[in-house]
């Protein structure tokens, strides 16, 4: 991609800097002593209170990309091989690790899919909620704790003074949810980075939860980049989406116009392998074959191995390139966009 | 936590009762006349008949048992065949050798054994990592007298850092330190090869968790992510090894003691042996079943400190 192209895909839609902008990404991990790249060449903005959405199935590359916006790859087996990540106006690719760190849980939040395993079973939720304010805002333990009780009635935890002391085993899979949201939020970053926040809860607490954190966007002008799988969650939170499939951007628009005219064959045979109550079950069209292994990657579209408009041209890799009539609605295929 | 410690206490009762059947019935279903063994085959039907109702053991067993129950719940275990000494006194005389010995190894291995084994995990396959699995190697594959003879070959005849008979009979703090401190290190070190181990796959483990991406993601420096976050987990699997192998360490106390000359639990069991005392050996294996009872205790106890999930359980 050339400089100009990725200058006008990092702009912004609203004229304020964006939150996040991620351009010409491109993260690698290592297999069996190889490097291989799981992010390929992939850029976006959020501005604030604004949420989009990165969907695709897994090992598509979309939590790889939360990492790396969050410097938190392993070290070792994932890096950063080309791009730059900037993150409310600080660059985290040009950043020493002691920069990233003061980033973290200081200006970007992030919550992770398992609400069991993601607390420390051993220290005390009020603890662990107070400690990202002794290290960022160098409060005291005692002020640190006060403010800790106040996210947690802001993230509404019932009985939230009686609480403060309490262990995460003494928590519900929804309330230690709650708690990591309060973590997450507790020194009022700018972003928060959501990953599969919804997915090991109930259908009703997936709700809750989804409405305490639009509630907590519009308060606090949350720029939120939102990790599913889940497009009925997409369709019912984000403002855009972009559809990853195989460490490649395939899709990315507007979630209305996305979910009117899925342009890309993934993502037209995602939805219609969604089950929808207007439908009947049976016409589920699952998508034939598997997601190729990093190593047995198809040069050229990594889709073409399962793609029913497969022609001699995707040997070659498609651009991004924006529909006619809708320049924000970008897809990556040559049938559908050349 | 009071009611924890009580529940662990009631439930230390029934272990205890079957300990202390089991060294009743070990002592006489061992094959042979002790009378015989004590007295020697030379021995008198008269003088063995008087020995048998000196000990007891012309009564039914079941009066022996109730008897032999009794006494223990009062403390008394009885008195030496050899000196005629009252036991209990004789193991009180020694116990704070051994379990000066014990606690000053426990403390090594700990102090040496946790923080080796986090630089172990956290540098993988580095120096540090292959230095713990060389002494951790060493440790375990030594046994107690081999090692204790190098360590006084090297330090204490060689160096003459450390005196070669750890006499304890001084006032001086500072001698009496020096005295354990080569039996203490020998002892210790068995003890920092099991910690190290345990404590070095747990972090690897503990290193990979969840709640450990969530530490580092709130953006805590490594230092506390790794020695508050992952340390306090592993601490769980660490308190268990300590307390499963300090009946090991009592049993390398023995061997320890006798190859440094040192007083405590294990001269007493040879002395024991060698003169066919059976009613000191039987004491003592109920001194020695009573403290690893203890230790299991504590262990539990410690288990409430370090993991909050035991004390609502």
């Amino acid at each position: 991609m050339s400089a100009l192209a990725a200058v006008a895909v990092v702009e912004s839609p609203s004229s304020e800097p964006a939150a996040i902008a991620v351009d010409g990404l491109t993260t690698s991990i290592r297999i069996a002593g190889n490097w291989y790249d799981a992010v390929r060449d992939v850029s976006f903005t959020v501005s604030r209170r604004e949420t989009l959405a990165l969907v695709g199935e897994s090992g598509c590359g979309k939590s790889l990309t939360a990492l790396s916006v969050m410097g938190l790859l392993p070290a070792g087996v994932g890096r950063i091989s080309s791009g730059r990540i900037v993150v409310d106006g600080v660059d985290m690719t040009a950043a020493t690790e002691a920069g990233r760190q003061a980033m973290r849980g200081d200006r970007i939040g992030m919550i992770f899919q398992e609400p069991m395993t993601s607390l420390n079973p051993v220290l005390p939720v009020g603890f662990q909620i107070a400690e990202a304010l002794i290290e960022h805002r160098g409060m005291n333990r005692r002020a640190a704790q006060k403010r800790a009780l106040e996210l947690m009635e802001l993230v509404r935890i019932p009985a939230a003074g009686q609480r403060l002391d309490a262990y995460p085993h003494q928590f519900s899979g929804g309330m230690r949810q709650r708690v990591m949201i309060a973590i997450a939020l507790a020194c009022s970053p700018k972003v928060l980075i959501a990953d599969e926040p919804t997915t090991a809860l109930d259908v009703t607490i997936q709700a809750q939860v989804l409405a305490l954190l639009a509630d907590l966007q519009a308060r606090e002008g949350l720029a939120v980049l939102l990790i599913t799988h889940n497009l009925g969650v997409v369709a019912s939170v984000a403002d855009r989406v972009m559809v990853m499939y195989g460490g490649d951007v395939v899709e990315s628009g507007p979630v209305k116009a996305f979910f009117r005219r899925p342009t890309h064959p993934y993502s037209e045979a995602l939805l219609a392998a969604m089950p929808r109550v207007d439908r009947p079950s049976e016409a589920l069209a699952p998508i034939p074959g598997q997601v190729p292994t990093l190593p047995d990657m198809p040069s050229g579209c990594r889709y073409q191995s399962r793609c029913p408009l497969r022609i001699e041209k995707c040997a070659e890799r498609p651009p991004l390139n924006p529909l006619p009539g809708a320049p924000e609605h970008r897809v990556r295929c040559w049938v559908r966009a050349p | 936590m009071l009611r924890f410690i009580a529940k662990r206490l009631l439930l230390a009762l029934p272990t205890l009762w079957a300990v202390l059947t089991l060294v009743f019935l070990l002592v006489r279903v061992v094959p042979g006349d002790p009378t015989i063994i004590v007295l020697g085959d030379q021995a008198s039907p008269a003088a063995r008949e008087q020995l048998r109702q000196r000990l007891g053991l012309d009564k039914p067993l079941l009066v022996q048992y109730g008897e032999f129950m009794v006494q223990i719940a009062q403390g008394d275990l009885g008195r030496s065949l050899v000196t005629n000494r009252p036991i209990s006194a004789d193991v009180a005389a020694v116990l704070p050798y051994t379990i000066e010995l014990t606690l000053a190894a426990l403390f090594i291995g700990s102090l040496i054994g946790v923080p080796l084994g986090v630089v172990a995990a956290q540098r993988r396959d580095g120096f540090v990592d292959w230095l713990a699995r060389i002494v951790s190697l060493a440790g375990l594959s030594f046994p107690a007298f081999v090692s204790g003879i190098l360590l006084l070959i090297a330090f204490a005849v060689e160096l003459r850092w450390f005196p070669v008979i750890s006499t304890v009979n001084t006032s001086d703090p500072l001698e009496r330190l020096r005295a354990l401190a080569l039996p203490a290190i020998n002892l210790g070190l068995i003890m920092v090869a099991y910690v190290t181990r345990v404590t070095r796959s747990g972090m690897l483990k503990a290193l990979s968790e969840d709640y450990v991406r969530t530490a580092r993601a709130k953006g805590l420096p490594s230092r506390l992510v790794v020695w508050r976050h992952a340390l306090r987990n592993v601490l769980i699997p660490v308190v268990t090894v300590i307390g499963l192998y300090l009946g090991v360490l009592i049993g390398n106390a023995v061997l320890t003691e006798i190859v440094f000359n040192r007083p405590g639990l294990g001269k007493l069991i040879v002395s024991a042996l060698n003169q066919r005392d059976y009613a000191l050996l039987q004491g003592l294996m109920v001194v020695t079943a009573l403290a690893i009872v203890f230790a299991n205790i504590l262990t539990d106890l410690t288990y409430g400190l370090v993991d909050p999930r035991v004390k609502t359980a």
